[in-house]
């Protein structure tokens, strides 16, 4: 199990009339299923992540190096922020849960981060995505997964205030050039 | 366009659902001692209602599950959201009416004669 050494855009970050998009690159990414009925679970998980896993739909929980993101009721997507603690974690989960109960599964490599950043990240989303983004990401520290355009996506909001957005897009490897153009066709 | 309220995310486009066709539709407790006619009316017939429908969405963009949706196949009014496993709300009316009072059989006509 090794991090992908190969970022999918050639330029990882490019600036455009005030609009920032940057790949993330090398983000270690666990896909955990498990049920939250299940009381070892909760506990076993919450004491391997050193926090309960978010039960409220589009939430993120974060911890000093790790995002915790709800997908489903019974499924979570753990970003690992800072990826000295990934391969620790992940075996970590693997001894300490249910394998007949829990699925743990590595996709570092199936999907990459982009962060837009700057003033009109907003308006420049709405060109693309359906999503009500003022209702569904209103607040600090929620997600979405939706489309932007036909790509399946997933879209975290990083932002306290208005005056700096920032949003993280979770993206296939292989959708992320056609993301990143029609970002920067949209900047126009 | 569909606004529909996937008892886990709230408010979605239809564009993120699929269709699951008809809802409640039992598995029959002993397949073998069914005749050929009586499988395939389990397998592929289906109502077809003008009017009030119980129906399987998916949301298939966002959190990948499974609801049951009450709606107005004629008006595409949704009535009522309810998840997999509890039983339909009490709806007012069985069969709501459709937008020119067609017949709630057949389609669109008015040669039938209307309830």
């Amino acid at each position: 199990m090794t991090l992908s050494r190969n970022t999918v855009l050639e330029n990882i970050k490019i600036e455009k009339n005030g609009i920032t998009i940057e790949e993330l690159p090398f983000v270690g990414k666990i896909n955990l299923r498990g049920n939250t009925k299940d009381r070892d679970f909760l506990s076993n998980a919450g004491s391997v992540l050193d926090v309960l896993i978010p039960t409220e739909p589009n939430t993120i929980i974060t911890n000093t190096d790790l995002q915790i993101i709800w997908l489903s009721p019974n499924e979570w997507l753990l970003s690992f922020l800072k990826n000295e603690n990934f391969i620790k974690t992940f075996n970590e989960l693997n001894t300490r849960l249910n394998p007949e109960k829990t699925s743990i599964t590595d996709i570092s490599e199936n999907k990459t981060i982009i962060r837009i950043e700057g003033n009109k990240t907003t308006e420049l989303l709405r060109k693309f995505m359906i999503l009500n983004i003022d209702e569904t990401l209103k607040d600090n520290l929620k997600v979405a997964q939706t489309i932007f355009v036909k790509i399946p996506i997933l879209i975290t909001r990083n932002h306290l205030n208005q005056e700096k957005q920032s949003f993280d897009i979770y993206v296939n490897r292989s959708h992320t050039t056609y993301l990143r153009d029609l970002l920067l066709d949209g900047c126009n | 366009m569909l606004l529909i309220n996937c008892p886990y995310c709230g408010e979605r486009e239809q564009e993120e659902f699929t269709c699951g066709g008809e809802a409640h539709i039992e598995r029959p407790k002993n397949p073998p001692d069914l005749s050929d006619d009586q499988w395939a009316d389990y397998l592929f017939l289906r109502q077809n209602t003008k009017g009030l429908q119980y129906e399987r969405w998916n949301h298939s963009f966002g959190c990948r599950q499974w609801f049951n949706v009450a709606r107005n196949t004629a008006t595409d009014e949704i009535l009522a959201i309810y998840k997999i496993g509890e039983k339909p709300p009490p709806l007012e009316s069985n069969e709501p009416l459709t937008p020119s009072g067609e017949p709630h059989i057949g389609s669109g006509n008015f040669s039938t004669s209307k309830k």
